[in-house]
């Protein structure tokens, strides 16, 4: 079944495909244990650290790169120029940026996954072009040859990848293909004759598309050396192949210094040791891709929001009105207290996933998504608050706020949109309850009697009742045990809500929009707040809890409001007004305009 | 040719510093640190002497400084020193210049480099003192305020920063002791490159024993000069406005600029 979802820019597999969880088995990632009403401890708690070795070369490294851009980066001319300066381009080569996860043996710095975020936390705080430049590069251009490519592929491109020299790119959409990737039309097909792939057609928006050597793209094709049949893979293009261009860089709300170019595909040929990984793994590879992507671009979406909150406290300490500082004020304290909290849930939630990631434990991706949404929305509010907090001086081009306001805004859309990383996150999660739920509404109909039914909700995995207590996290420190129990209540209420959910919809819930926006949004804030009090925790154990009383002060404001919000979400799940909703936007598909005239 | 280079682990420029409740020192907790500012240039000047010499040169960072000081080496030896030595041990630790000198002349001793660099002076403590008593222990001629180095045929010219924006040229035979100004160069930025070489580098520990040097003679216990008590500065912020005709208030403000704040 190629549900839309699947083929779309998330580029999940259709559910059948995937390995199922035997039921005994316990979740293989936190957000899965909640989806099944469970709290994935030992995946959880404690809360991973950085191996001292590589957390003093990562250490350093920020240290580095921030004295450099400190004397390098002018965000406002870069923004101005709409282009990073050739200077700085190099000067970030210099320094190894263009390296940071390439594999030693090939020259780089073999960055682990929690390395990487925090070096991109570093360069999103300079400037959020550099840090999608060097995402293009790093995060999805030459991730696929890192990735999949062969020993001799890597042996000879990777190099340079390292120093820079060959800047990658990534090049999945097109003009009818956005988050539907899989309904591309960029073909290359298979010439026996010349023994090379011929690839025709148009990509748009593609990141470093005017600064780039090396593209990595994707097309559907069918045939191939061995005769494969009809397939979607992914290509090593080179600039200057003949018939491969790219158009101008086009003009932009943010992220002005990086080119996004159309790129035009003319009988552009290919040598078959230029295709990356097996033939028709095309969707496989750019999904793992840019999940890693994401996670990272979750972590630069957090070091914005830090950036923020130093900006807005930076503003709110000096200005005077009323005789005082507004910071006196409770309705920029408030603020300040919410973008702090935020910052501190989204942060955790990115450092778990790397930290699981990186110790390869069990499988990320679901949150890898959801910690983009998390961090994008995080920043983008973080932004608005700071905006607010500064007033007018925020809404003038001399000062950095606005620019802040429009880099950030991008985060929402590419990478896989907010909208279709929740469906896919959260279909991906619903996968194991469903099977579940399935099979005991199968024991159920079988007429097992009492027995049987007993054993089918067993199976079922998810008797909040039995479980009652069993989803507080036993390990939270003691200041912090309201929270774990306010935490441990919701989680109980979400693990019931999916079940009642999928008994209801059945099927149907792949069409359900409404109540998976729901239930994308409770899981976010849940799987927040689990990272968070497992962090506030670890580190109470280990310094105590007065050495740890700012994560325990962030820790209960943020879990406070996220256990809140997903509560909100949990209970309007199928609420009415998604009909109302529907009706209303019924009415203006078929009316094209605000529906109703003020006076008749 | 060999350069000893000595640099001192200190509080980075934005830290904000609190008392101890001994009055004493500072609350270590919380600092962030970093290599003095005046050092890290005569790193660089170290590494420019190296680098434009025949290749057999060799640049080793030398610290005392408890644990912490660890990461002021890593530091070092990312930017490009070849090795490090770092005197981590407690009875290094607290002492005045002459104490930390005594410690230095030591290690030159030991590894005999044809010269040594130090900056003029540290961002916290600020006595600038020890390259000079360094200098003297050692019996080397030593330079203050160096602002420019040149090296050739066994001796060293150095370019000297006097007052009112004067300096002076002088030709100095090695060994020498000479204490680098903050701006001589520009400083290199460190690499991912550094970072990575710099896992692979030599730090080697010494104690007092393998230095030969007895313990009353070194830290705590070696310092002549003692810190009787340490205070924040006492903000004090007055306004006044002084009333009058124009031609009276400028002149009861000249006065007073003379008399009160003795700037005029
Ligand atoms: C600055 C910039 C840089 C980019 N860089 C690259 C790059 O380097 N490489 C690359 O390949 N691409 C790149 N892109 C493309 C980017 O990934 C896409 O814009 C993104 O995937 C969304 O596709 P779209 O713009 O066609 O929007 P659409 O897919 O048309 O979406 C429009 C809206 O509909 C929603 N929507 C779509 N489908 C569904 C659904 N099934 N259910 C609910 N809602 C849905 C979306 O969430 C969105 O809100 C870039 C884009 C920009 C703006």
């Amino acid at each position: 079944m190629a549900v839309f979802w699947a083929a779309g820019a998330a580029l999940r597999p259709a559910p059948e495909d995937l390995p199922t969880m035997s039921s005994d088995a316990s979740p293989n990632s936190p957000v899965h244990g909640l989806f099944l009403g469970q709290l994935a401890d030992e995946l959880i708690y404690p809360f991973p650290e950085q191996d001292p070795e590589q957390r003093e070369t990562t250490d350093q490294a920020v240290d580095a790169f921030r004295e450099w851009a400190r004397d390098n980066v002018d965000a406002r001319a870069i923004d101005a120029a709409q282009e990073i300066p050739k200077e700085v381009r190099d000067g970030m080569a210099e320094l190894g940026i263009m390296g940071m996860t390439v594999p030693e043996q090939h020259g780089g710095y073999g960055f682990g996954m929690t390395a990487y975020c925090r070096m991109v936390e570093e360069l999103t705080r300079h400037d959020a072009s550099l840090s999608v430049y060097v995402g293009a590069h790093l995060s999805i251009g030459g991730r696929p040859i890192i990735l999949y490519g062969t020993p001799e592929q890597q042996a000879k491109i990777l190099p340079q990848v390292a120093t820079g020299e060959t800047l990658c790119a990534f090049a999945l959409t097109e003009p009818g293909a956005g988050s539907d990737a899989g309904s591309m039309r960029t073909r290359a097909e298979w010439d026996p004759a010349k023994g090379v792939y011929r690839i025709n057609g148009n990509k748009i928006w593609i990141t470093n598309g005017g600064y780039a050597d090396l593209f990595t793209v994707f097309a559907r094709g069918s045939g191939g050396p061995a005769g494969e049949g009809e397939g979607f893979s992914a290509f090593m293009v080179r600039r200057g192949t003949p018939g491969f261009s790219n158009g101008p860089s086009e003009h932009k709300l943010g992220i002005r210094g990086t080119s996004t170019t159309e790129l035009a595909f003319v009988d552009v040929e290919v040598p078959p040791e230029d295709r990356v990984g097996p033939w028709g793994e095309g969707f496989k590879i750019a999904l793992q891709s840019l999940e890693t992507g994401r996670l990272s671009l979750g972590a630069g979406c957090t070091g914005g929001a830090k950036e923020m909150v130093r900006l807005a406290v930076e503003h709110a300490r000096e200005r005077r009105q009323f005789r005082h500082p507004i910071i006196e004020f409770g309705m920029i304290r408030e603020k300040l207290g919410r973008m702090a909290a935020s910052a501190f849930g989204a942060e955790s939630a990115v450092y778990l996933a790397a930290g699981l990631y990186d110790a390869k434990r069990g499988d990320v991706g679901v949150e890898a998504g959801y910690c983009k949404v998390l961090g994008s929305e995080t920043l983008w509010q973080a932004v608005n608050d700071t905006i607010q907090v500064t007033g007018g001086i925020g809404y003038m081009t001399e000062y950095p706020y606005e620019r802040h306001l429009r880099d950030s805004r991008i985060n929402l859309i590419f990478e896989g949109t907010n909208e279709i990383l929740r469906l896919s996150g959260t279909l991906e999660a619903l996968k194991e309850p469903g099977r579940r739920v399935t099979d005991a509404i199968k024991a159920e109909k079988a007429e097992l009697g009492a027995q049987g039914l007993a054993a089918a909700l067993a199976v079922e995995g998810m008797p909040a009742r039995a479980a009652a207590g069993a989803t507080v996290p036993r390990w939270a420190t003691p200041a912090l045990a309201a929270e774990a129990a306010q935490f441990g209540a919701t989680l109980a209420l979400f693990g019931e809500t999916v079940r009642a959910t999928l008994r209801k919809h059945r099927r149907a819930i792949l069409g359900a929009q409404y109540t998976i926006r729901r239930l994308a949004d409770a899981a976010i804030q849940l799987y927040a707040a689990s990272a968070a009090l497992s962090r506030a925790s670890t580190l109470a154990r280990d310094k105590g809890e007065e050495g740890a009383r700012r994560e325990i002060l962030l820790t209960r404001r943020f879990v406070d409001e996220a256990c809140r919000r997903a509560r909100h979400e949990l209970d309007v799940v199928d609420g009415s007004r998604d009909a109302m909703d529907d009706e209303i936007a019924g009415l203006l598909a078929i009316e094209g305009r605000y529906p109703s005239p003020l006076f008749t | 040719m060999k350069i000893l280079v000595a640099i001192k682990q200190v509080p980075d420029k934005n830290a904000r510093l609190v008392l101890d409740s001994a009055g004493q020192g500072i609350v270590e907790t919380d600092v962030t640190w970093e290599i003095n500012e005046s050092d890290r240039y005569a790193l660089e000047s170290a590494l420019r002497i190296k680098e434009a010499g025949d290749g057999s040169g060799e640049v080793v960072a030398v610290t005392v400084g408890p644990e912490r000081a660890r990461k002021a080496i890593s530091s070092a030896l990312a930017m490009g020193a070849d090795r490090a030595i770092h005197l981590a041990d407690p009875d290094f630790q607290n002492g005045d210049p002459l104490s930390v000198a005594r410690v230095l002349a030591a290690v030159v001793r030991k590894e005999e480099p044809q010269l040594v660099l130090c900056g003029t002076r540290s961002d916290d403590a600020g006595y600038g003192e020890t390259p000079i008593l360094l200098g003297g222990l050692l019996g080397w001629p030593a330079v203050f305020l160096t602002m420019g180095i040149e090296v050739a045929d066994g001796r060293v010219k150095v370019v000297r920063e006097l007052e009112a924006a004067r300096q002076e040229l002088s030709s100095i035979a090695l060994p020498a002791v000479l204490a680098v100004q903050s701006g001589i160069h520009e400083v290199r930025y460190t690499s991912l490159k550094g970072i990575m070489a710099a896992k692979k580098k030599t730090v080697d520990q010494l104690t007092p024993t393998e230095l030969g040097l007895s313990r009353e003679k070194i830290g705590r216990f070696g310092s002549r000069l003692q810190v009787l008590d340490l205070a924040p500065p006492v903000k004090k912020s007055k306004c006044e406005f002084i009333e009058g005709k124009p031609g009276d208030a400028a002149a009861a403000l000249v006065d007073r600029l003379r008399r009160d704040a003795k700037v005029l």
